[in-house]
């Protein structure tokens, strides 16, 4: 969410700041994030680990790093190429934010694998998720649109975004591996 | 001693409503826009749940020309020390009355008038009576983008540049950072000028006072006396003494206009002052509604 948000600021020098860009903007990040669940739950099914729930987060996260960096140079083609701001800003959407954001929606599906001991309690896992991952997002919008868009630049809290996913990445994927019928 | 004078506010308060009509609510897609007719008086203001919501552009119909708004005044005042400008961009269409007023000036200029709002240009043609002619072209689109098109065209620059983006309620970040004024800035002629509509309070005036500096050093302003309007002025050079040749060359125009060049020149600031800050309004940092409510 906290991307989501900055993603309206990335593309405004270009497309402006009109009610078509932030469609574009939501719209590719419930696609990716649909697409996500989809293949997390089905990547879920092939001996799940913690280590390649912590390569999500990383890759997530690596993925998330050009749009500090490069986005820039892909925003200048684009707008030389696109006349219409609506589909200008909604394929730079999908360059720039749908690879990073299908990653990250794989977690929860795979997530609720990992945590499920049985069928009796995966309502009970799948719920404590929804709640961690959709509180999450209410405190990423909450901080980055009333606090971090004050104290930093643009492209430091998406740095600040990268730096917590490889953690949060480098972490899952050190836990020790148990065997995957389990739970960790 | 308070009874009887809230007594008579209370019934100047109603009487002035009884007269005010809405004639229609337009909805937008980003607000609702509301027309107001009070007496001969004709007013497009966005819906705010505060107060009513706040005026945008108002016309008198027995006095087309004359310029409801202090803001308006100043501006149109500004843009007559001008000498010939033959294209003129407008960001913001509002009304459309700033557009009038300048075409009242300058019969023989070309306007050309960046509204986001397709509705805004819907209910300024039907209740304003401004819509594209020959001497106006109206385009729907941000003005960021347009400014950033109209720099691939190199034969297309401008005279005179008129910000009037801001609505006072949610101001659109991207038409106050550096790398947009730059934008601006090239797209002058160098003999150009800048006229942009902003804010005299809040921490946002010295964010953004700083960040006119930056791209165009040593701007002028007028701060309006009943308004909360300060208008950023930014030429090669400007000076009192072309506000007196604008008033005799346009003292009739300023008459019906409202314009009062003694007024105008009390506004006059040649070196404004503001608090420094830490940074400057950038495309990677702009919390200018954030700003906007630090006082």
């Amino acid at each position: 969410m906290g991307v989501e948000l900055l993603a309206g600021r990335l593309l405004a020098p270009y497309f402006g700041s009109s009610v078509h860009v932030w469609g574009s903007v939501i719209t590719v990040f419930m696609l990716a994030l649909s697409l996500g669940y989809l293949i997390g739950g089905q990547w879920s099914l092939h001996a799940p680990s913690n280590w390649k729930f912590g390569i999500m987060f990383l890759v997530g996260g690596l993925l998330i790093i050009p749009l500090s960096t490069h986005a820039h140079v892909l925003l200048e083609w684009l707008f030389d190429h696109f006349e219409d701001p609506r589909y200008g800003s909604l394929v730079a959407s999908m360059l720039l934010f749908f690879p990073s954001t299908v990653i990250l929606g794989m977690i929860s599906p795979y997530a609720i694998r990992l945590l499920t001991r049985d069928t009796v309690s995966a309502g009970h896992v799948a719920g404590r998720l929804y709640f961690v991952s959709t509180f999450g997002s209410a405190a990423g919008t909450i901080l980055t649109s009333f606090y971090f868009v004050l104290w930093w630049e643009t492209s430091h809290i998406i740095a600040g975004f990268v730096l917590v996913l490889l953690c949060v990445g480098a972490l899952v994927a050190l836990l020790p591996q148990t065997e995957r019928d389990g739970s960790p | 001693m308070k009874a009887p004078k809230l007594l008579i506010l209370a019934t100047l308060v109603l009487a002035t409503s009884s007269w005010s009509a809405t004639v229609e609510v337009k909805r937008s897609l980003y607000r609702n826009i509301i027309i107001d007719k009070t007496g001969s008086r004709i007013c497009l203001r966005f819906s705010l749940r505060r107060a009513g919501g706040q005026n945008q552009s108002c016309k008198d119909e027995q006095r087309p020309d004359y310029l409801v708004f202090d803001y308006a005044r100043l501006a149109v005042g500004a843009i007559a020390t001008m000498h010939r400008p033959e294209k003129v961009l407008m960001i913001g269409l509002g009304g459309g009355t700033l557009a009038e007023a300048i075409h009242h000036l300058y019969p023989q200029a070309h306007v050309t008038a960046v509204e986001i709002d397709p509705a805004v240009v819907d209910v300024t043609a039907r209740y304003f009576g401004v819509t594209n002619a020959p001497w106006l072209s109206i385009s729907v689109m941000d003005g960021r983008v347009f400014i950033k098109r109209a720099l691939h065209q190199p034969e297309q620059r401008y005279d005179v540049i008129v910000l009037d983006a801001f609505n006072g309620d949610y101001i659109p970040a991207h038409l106050m950072t550096v790398e947009f004024l730059q934008d601006v800035r090239r797209l002058l002629i160098t003999d150009g000028l800048l006229i942009a509509n902003t804010f005299a309070t809040s921490r946002l005036y010295d964010y953004e006072s700083a960040t006119y500096q930056q791209v165009f050093p040593g701007f002028r302003t007028l701060n309006g006396k009943h308004s909360g309007n300060r208008i950023i002025l930014a030429h090669k050079r400007l000076e009192k003494a072309d506000f007196e040749r604008a008033a005799t060359r346009f003292r009739a125009a300023f008459q019906t206009m409202g314009i009062d060049p003694g007024y105008l020149q009390q506004t006059f600031v040649e070196k404004p002052s503001w608090t420094p800050v830490p940074r400057l309004l950038t495309d990677d940092y702009s919390p200018v509604n954030l700003l906007r409510n630090n006082r």
